[in-house]
């Protein structure tokens, strides 16, 4: 899994020599005992501060310094014991310039296309509500892509499902354009305009109608399937005044079905 | 000096190093690491286990994630012409990854200059609607600093090999580092992004001796919570056509594929 790395730019060193004179204070032979001691117990974990811990207990904003090895003879190389776990590594490792000029975030979901239903419509990145709910473009007019799951575009949860929802409907426009999600077909094909200008093909591959009470959201969000799921709403409860299902549009990146 | 904490970026909450329970960890048996080198002019091949698993691994390069199981791995770095990890220029160090967490190992220079290697625990805990995480990381040959965000000091104090890091809401802070109690600034200003879910790590790197000081930036996912509900239409005005409540239209490719769909299939169940 290819992740972007972060990058950097250029950063310039306003202050170089004399600025940093305390650095260079260190005598010769205290490096040579830092490297006596070897270090090696250097490399263990930071202690963690509790999660409990007060803001006074966290202001000294500095983790206590590793601990020193004891002096004693260099240590010697150690060979992976039986409990070592194999190393079991698929593919190449990605290995990028991590610069801040290097750092390059995913493009995200800025428009959506299900030509044969008539749907063409902005979408904007979305959270959650305070209730735990997605979070929706108040227009039904507009699509919110979830910006804490899946991305089209790729990035550090790449492979994870993304997913659009809109309003079936609202008080200012009436029926939106999701209203004719429910009349997609296995085959439709799906785009997803990013912003930068490129797009992500994707089929549709089934359209599920299920009561909001039994869809299970962390299959629709969570799965590492890397579809794409369009959600909006269906089957009005007159009584109670509220959509009682949601219509859910699975879809499978183009070329891998 | 270490008062005015976070004085920059009142909006924030401030974190301590610790973990909140992960809410959604995918293997709960692997860890993921991340190797940064941060050894100036010091091209280096990094063995694990004793098996050359980065060739050619360049200063200021970030390597992974790799997802490993839990456990305990020896990791030496030796001189990138070396034909094997028998004279190690760095280690070998035991690094130690439980599961579910999420670690890079930095090699890089202590205060005094010399190299050494510090494995750092990544914070993947849940950050709230709306905002990120910034980690600041003090691997540089240098004395200690202040983190300056949008102008004024949000981390001070802060001294090799420490880290400090607050939850903030989602923005592009100008990021900027000056000694303690300093304002010149040593590295940047320089544009980071902060994104909920997100924790986006920085690092000072380099050595301020041989006017190589640099930054790194590293980005990791952070838990987050699914909605809890898809609440998405108000006024009753769609259309109902024939279409069977529960019902799933399952293309014939996705029938025959059987993988996905099905298991799909069997949640409605």
């Amino acid at each position: 899994m290819i992740r972007p790395f972060a990058a950097a730019t250029a950063i310039v060193v306003v202050v170089a020599g004399t600025a940093w004179a305390g650095a260079t204070a260190m005598s010769p032979p205290e490096r040579t005992e830092q490297v006596a001691a070897g270090r090696v117990e250097g490399f263990a974990p930071l202690p963690d501060f509790g999660p409990q811990a007060a803001p006074e207990a966290v202001a000294p904003a500095v983790l206590p310094p590793l601990p020193q090895a004891p002096p004693g003879p260099p240590t010697q190389p150690t060979r992976a014991s039986a409990e070592t776990p194999r190393l079991n590594l698929s593919g190449d490792i990605p290995v990028a310039p991590a610069g801040a000029d290097d750092l390059v975030l995913p493009p995200k979901p800025a428009k959506l296309e299900l030509r044969r239903v008539g749907i063409d419509m902005t979408v904007t990145d979305v959270g959650l509500e305070k209730d735990g709910s997605m979070e929706l473009p108040d227009t039904a007019s507009v699509a919110g892509w979830f910006r804490l799951g899946g991305n089209p575009g790729g990035g550090l949860r790449e492979g994870q499902n993304s997913v659009i929802a809109a309003h079936v409907d609202d008080a200012v426009m009436g029926r939106g354009p999701f209203v004719t999600l429910r009349n997609s077909r296995p085959g439709d094909p799906v785009e997803v305009t990013l912003d930068d200008g490129s797009v992500r093909r994707y089929v549709v591959d089934r359209i599920e109608q299920t009561s909001k009470q039994k869809v299970d959201l962390e299959v629709v969000f969570g799965s590492p399937d890397g579809e794409l799921v369009l959600v909006t709403c269906g089957r009005w409860d007159a009584d109670v005044k509220h959509y009682e299902d949601n219509v859910l549009v699975w879809a499978t990146p183009e070329g891998t079905r | 000096m270490r008062t005015s904490l976070m004085a920059g970026v009142a909006a924030g909450t401030l974190f301590a190093a610790g973990f909140a329970a992960p809410a959604f960890a995918d293997n709960h048996d692997m860890a993921n690491l991340s190797v940064l080198h941060g050894v100036p002019d010091l091209t280096v091949d990094v063995y694990v286990n004793g098996e050359l698993t980065l060739d050619d691994f360049e200063p200021g390069e970030l390597a992974g994630p790799l997802e490993l199981a839990a456990g305990t791995y020896s990791v030496a770095l030796t001189a990138a012409d070396a034909e094997d990890d028998s004279s190690p220029a760095l280690g070998p160090v035991d690094l130690t990854l439980e599961e579910g967490m999420d670690y890079t190992a930095v090699a890089h220079l202590m205060e005094n200059g010399d190299p050494t290697a510090t494995l750092f625990t990544n914070d993947i805990s849940e950050t709230a609607s709306g905002e990120g995480r910034l980690t600041v990381r003090h691997t540089a040959a240098a004395p200690a600093v202040d983190v300056w965000a949008n102008g004024e000091v949000a981390f001070s104090g802060l001294a090799n090999p420490d880290e400090n890091m607050a939850d903030l809401p989602a923005d592009t802070y100008e990021a900027a580092v000056s000694l303690a109690g300093e304002t010149d600034p040593v590295l940047g200003p320089t544009d980071v992004p902060v994104e909920e879910g997100m924790n986006t790590i920085v690092y000072a790197w380099g050595s301020a001796e041989a006017g190589n000081l640099d930054v790194a930036v590293q980005t990791v996912a952070t838990h987050a919570s699914m909605p809890s509900e898809v609440d998405a239409g108000s006024q009753g005005l769609a259309d109902e056509g024939p279409f069977p409540a529960g019902a799933i239209i399952l293309g014939a490719a996705a029938i025959a594929a059987a993988g996905v769909a099905t298991r799909v299939v069997l949640v409605r169940r």
